[in-house]
């Protein structure tokens, strides 16, 4: 009997101090929102809360907002990473919920997810905007930003320095509640006309605001622009700047590895008698967080325009990565005149996307097309991302192997998509830049491009550039091309030209034509009485940004030798393939062979006769292997 | 001699209007000169030294097509062939180059008349002059847009089959000479050497800085080598430096060059020969040899 007095008596103890409450009345001002976290807090907990929630609302309620103001909690469980920029979707979700249950409130989501319980805190706040809140817009336009970003940095902060611990949350909510509820109280008397005192209208709630950043130092890179405008121009400096949209800020490469410089500038708020500054960001990419740590200097004052500037350093891990929207928070301490050192307060973020690469860029080349452009650093740093040439090389060959590469501004670039430009181009698209200002380019440019991009990386094989042609010592009449795809051979009345049974009259100023629907093709003579043309294209080998249209007739081809851990590849760029050193697998492509004679008299069978302008003679033969293909140049690159 | 005489004016005056030097090959029958007929042919005309109106001609496929068409056909005669580089475009940009040859038929007695129609019937492409490829390849490769400067080039043929190539950019005001026997392109193709491999084998034998401006001819006499340019100037390329040799008139020259190759080059000039009506064969050759002041 003494023992079921004894559980009965725990059970009730339990209950009573342990157990967590699952109901809440419909009166409180800390109201629970459904928690995936499987985690129930405990009553204390809750009722800390409660008399925090309590103290804020009743500002609120004595501002004329009585009952219209609720502190929510709510935890969730992320399976998967939040794009950036926006909240998670299910705190998208619960905010849009919470709105219609009250018009003013503080809503805290907490982020579980596969690394634990509560591993993120995210925050939202609506404050009334009339009658003694009224005047926060006029007192500044930011300062209702300010206020939840200093309400999510106090939140962050407590959770940080109680170790992280889901045991804890307690202690992060109830930090911002008591924050909010001071900076509730300040404000509305701000807003009383009659009440007002001067402390309580400062109009600040945090010593300063970012106002741009600029990095620089060893490890810099000036990178160009390379989209439709601007082109080859470095980008505009500061990289980041307050009164540009997120989307604009300048993106900056940097050499993995070193140590990276930050000038940073803040409208201050006020005068400081000291200030110091430092910043961090992280970035998970691939299941690694890069981590930047700007450590704390002490910034310089204008005592005229209060602006504030710091110098300050971070090391780069050795990496080639691109960091989308990184963003580093910046903070700030600062001491006031007869006050004690203040805690560590935000001053704002700067959202910049960061390339880093494995090392130093081989530097621009005058005259040969190669300069540090974005799009060089977006697909090595994103698609080569890694601590090795080989997971470089690996990575950025992957991605051409697709056939979709894209400019830094997501334009799609294509291998031949035009067969002859109109007007003919005084440049002929064979340098990487003119393969990014074009969107199209030979295969020269689509090779050099390539080798660019590990350029950009610093890649530590010089690559070269391969000249393929048909081998020049095989057949007695050695042939100046070759066509690739798929071509119809047609039997006919064949001319007296050593070792070619096929050809095709044309008009060596007009050989292509484009069709409505944009595709080119060949402009060949047509004759029933040879029949002419012989040779005929039928498909096409599937080529960069362009499967079904790429030029097929070529008197040479450009392809890509490069090392990669003590052997060689050879990389075709413009069609995303690897061939053997034989070139064998290239050889499989090619349908035939040609050779062309310009000024040709026609044969007297040809009726009607050409007319004047026909009077180009292209000779063609199968491929049966007699013949091969063979790099006939190898040039450093 | 006035047969001679009257196939030089002939060929002179046909030589002017192309402005350019010319080179004619002589030997004791024939002198032999080349036409370039549009882009895809020249014809090879037999001028005979001893019958008045005897003058064989024929035509002969050598391509010359693509960017590089304003280069006067290098052509060269060795002994019974007749040597020629041919041109072929591939794309806007690049050409591919060969050394094609045919054979100059020979009479079997001295009575016998020579008959040359069949000649285009021996042409065989010799061999990929990849020297000279991969010269304009890298021109066009590495100079932005297209190539406005002129490139020029230039061969002979010794008689124990040398070929020696000069090129000129005038982008950048260099020339360059280049050897390789043909006897070594045929071991290269015996051995299987692959062909990016056998440019290794091209020897270059001088880089000279200089300042021609014009298509140029090669020859080579008492083993030194000497380019005559377009516009009369005369340089030899002596060991690192082309030096301008003077001449006492320049303007226009024809270069008699013997089929013997063993016999010296010798120097005409147009404006001289029209003036002097009857000179002898022996001064026609002590009068070129005084053009050359060295």
């Amino acid at each position: 009997m003494k023992a079921i007095r004894i559980v009965i008596c725990s059970f009730v103890i339990h209950l009573l101090f342990l157990t967590p409450t699952k109901a809440q009345p419909q009166d409180t001002s800390y109201i629970r929102l459904d928690d995936a976290s499987g985690y129930t807090p405990t009553t204390t907990q809750l009722n800390s809360l409660e008399e925090a929630a309590s103290r804020l609302c009743a500002a609120f309620d004595s501002a004329g907002f009585g009952g219209q103001f609720k502190v929510y909690d709510f935890g969730f469980y992320l399976h998967q990473e939040v794009a950036e920029g926006g909240y998670p979707e299910p705190f998208a979700q619960k905010i849009a919920e919470v709105a219609d249950l009250s018009p003013y409130y503080l809503l805290f989501g907490k982020q579980s997810d596969r690394n634990g319980i509560y591993k993120k805190f995210w925050v939202e706040l609506v404050l009334p905007d009339t009658g003694k809140f009224e005047c926060l817009n006029l007192l500044s336009p930011t300062l209702r930003s300010e206020i939840k970003q200093k309400i999510e940095y106090v939140v962050v902060n407590a959770y940080l320095k109680s170790g992280s611990d889901y045991l804890y949350f307690d202690v992060a909510e109830k930090a911002g509640i008591d924050v909010l509820q001071e900076i509730a109280v300040k404000y509305t008397e701000c807003c009383d006309l009659q009440s007002r005192s001067v402390n309580s209208c400062d109009a600040f709630v945090l010593p300063a605001q970012i106002k741009e950043v600029t990095y620089s130092g060893d490890a810099y890179i000036e990178m160009k622009q390379d989209g439709n405008v601007n082109f080859g121009q470095p980008f505009p400096i500061p990289h980041y700047l307050d009164t540009r949209p997120d989307n604009e800020q300048s993106p900056l490469a940097l050499v993995g590895g070193f140590n990276v410089s930050a000038l940073v500038k803040f409208n201050g708020n006020e005068l400081y008698e000291t200030i110091k500054v430092r910043g961090k960001g992280e970035k998970e990419v691939a299941g690694i967080t890069v981590v930047f740590n700007f450590d704390e200097q002490v910034a310089s004052q204008d005592i005229m325009t209060k602006q504030i500037a710091a110098n300050l350093g971070s090391s780069l891990p050795y990496m080639a990565v691109f960091l989308d929207d990184l963003k580093i928070t910046w903070e700030m301490r600062v001491k006031r005149t007869g006050e004690p050192e203040a805690d560590w307060e935000p001053v704002g973020e700067s959202i910049n996307n960061w390339y880093l690469t494995l090392r130093k860029p081989k530097p621009e080349g005058t005259g040969v097309g190669y300069a540090h452009y974005q799009t060089l650093f977006e697909i090595g740093c994103k698609y080569g991302r890694g601590t090795s040439d080989p997971e470089i090389l690996n990575g950025v060959w992957s991605h051409f192997k697709n056939k979709e590469v894209s400019r830094s501004d997501g334009e799609h670039l294509a291998y031949y998509k035009t067969w002859e430009p109109d007007p003919t181009p005084e440049i002929a698209w064979v340098y990487t830049d003119e393969l990014l200002k074009n969107r199209e380019g030979q295969c020269n440019a689509w090779a050099k491009f390539f080798l660019d991009i590990l350029k950009a990386q610093g890649y530590s094989e010089n690559g070269s550039l391969l000249i393929v042609k048909p081998d020049p010592v095989s057949q007695n009449r050695p042939s100046s091309g070759f066509i690739l795809g798929h071509w119809n051979f047609l039997k006919g009345i064949a001319i007296n030209e050593d070792e070619f049974d096929y050809w095709n009259l044309y008009n060596n100023e007009n050989k292509y034509s484009q069709s409505s629907s944009g595709l080119w093709s060949h402009l060949w003579w047509q004759n029933s009485s040879a029949p002419l043309p012989q040779v005929i294209q039928t498909g096409y080998i599937p080529a960069q940004g362009n499967p079904n249209n790429s030029l097929s007739y070529f008197g040479q081809h450009i392809i890509v030798k490069i090392f990669s851990g003590g052997s060689e590849k050879y990389l075709d760029p413009s069609y995303g393939e690897e061939y053997d050193a034989e070139l064998s697998n290239l050889e499989g492509f090619v349908a035939g062979f040609w050779l062309e004679l310009l000024d040709y008299t026609p044969p007297a069978f040809i009726n009607p006769p050409p007319s004047n302008d026909f009077n180009d003679l292209v000779l063609f033969r199968k491929n049966t292997a007699l013949e091969k293909l063979v790099i006939i140049n190898e040039s450093s690159y | 001699m006035k047969y001679i005489l009257t196939s030089y004016l002939l060929i002179i005056v046909g030589t002017q209007t192309f402005a350019q030097v010319e080179k004619i090959f002589i030997d004791e029958t024939f002198a032999y000169r080349v036409d370039r007929i549009g882009n895809r042919k020249l014809k090879l005309s037999l001028n005979s030294l001893r019958a008045k109106e005897d003058t064989l001609q024929t035509l002969l496929e050598v391509t010359n097509t693509g960017k590089y068409d304003y280069q006067p056909i290098a052509w060269h005669i060795v002994d019974s062939f007749l040597y020629a580089i041919e041109i072929r475009r591939l794309d806007d940009l690049f050409v591919s180059v060969f050394l094609i040859r045919y054979r100059i038929p020979l009479n079997k007695r001295k009575d016998e008349k020579l008959d040359i129609s069949k000649m285009s019937e021996s042409m065989e492409t010799l061999y990929y002059v990849q020297i000279i490829d991969k010269f304009l390849f890298d021109v066009s490769n590495n100079i932005r847009s297209q190539i406005k400067e002129p490139v020029y080039f230039d061969f002979i043929v010794d008689d124990k089959g040398l070929i020696t190539i000069a090129l000129l950019e005038k982008e950048k005001r260099t020339l360059v000479i280049y050897t390789k026997s043909i006897s070594q392109h045929e071991i290269e193709n015996t051995d299987n050497i692959p062909v990016y491999k056998r440019i290794k084998s091209w020897k270059l034998i001088g880089s000279f800085a200089c300042s021609i401006q014009t298509s140029f001819r090669m020859f080579k006499e008492n083993e030194n080598l000497y380019l005559l340019t377009e516009d009369g100037n005369l340089f030899e390329a002596k060991s690192a430096e082309l030096n301008m040799l003077s001449l006492r008139k320049t303007e226009p020259l024809v270069l008699l060059i013997n089929r013997d190759v063993k016999q010296g080059v010798q120097f005409i000039s147009v404006d001289r020969v029209n003036k002097t009506k009857n000179i002898s064969e022996t001064d026609i050759s002590q009068y070129a040899k005084r053009l050359i002041d060295y």
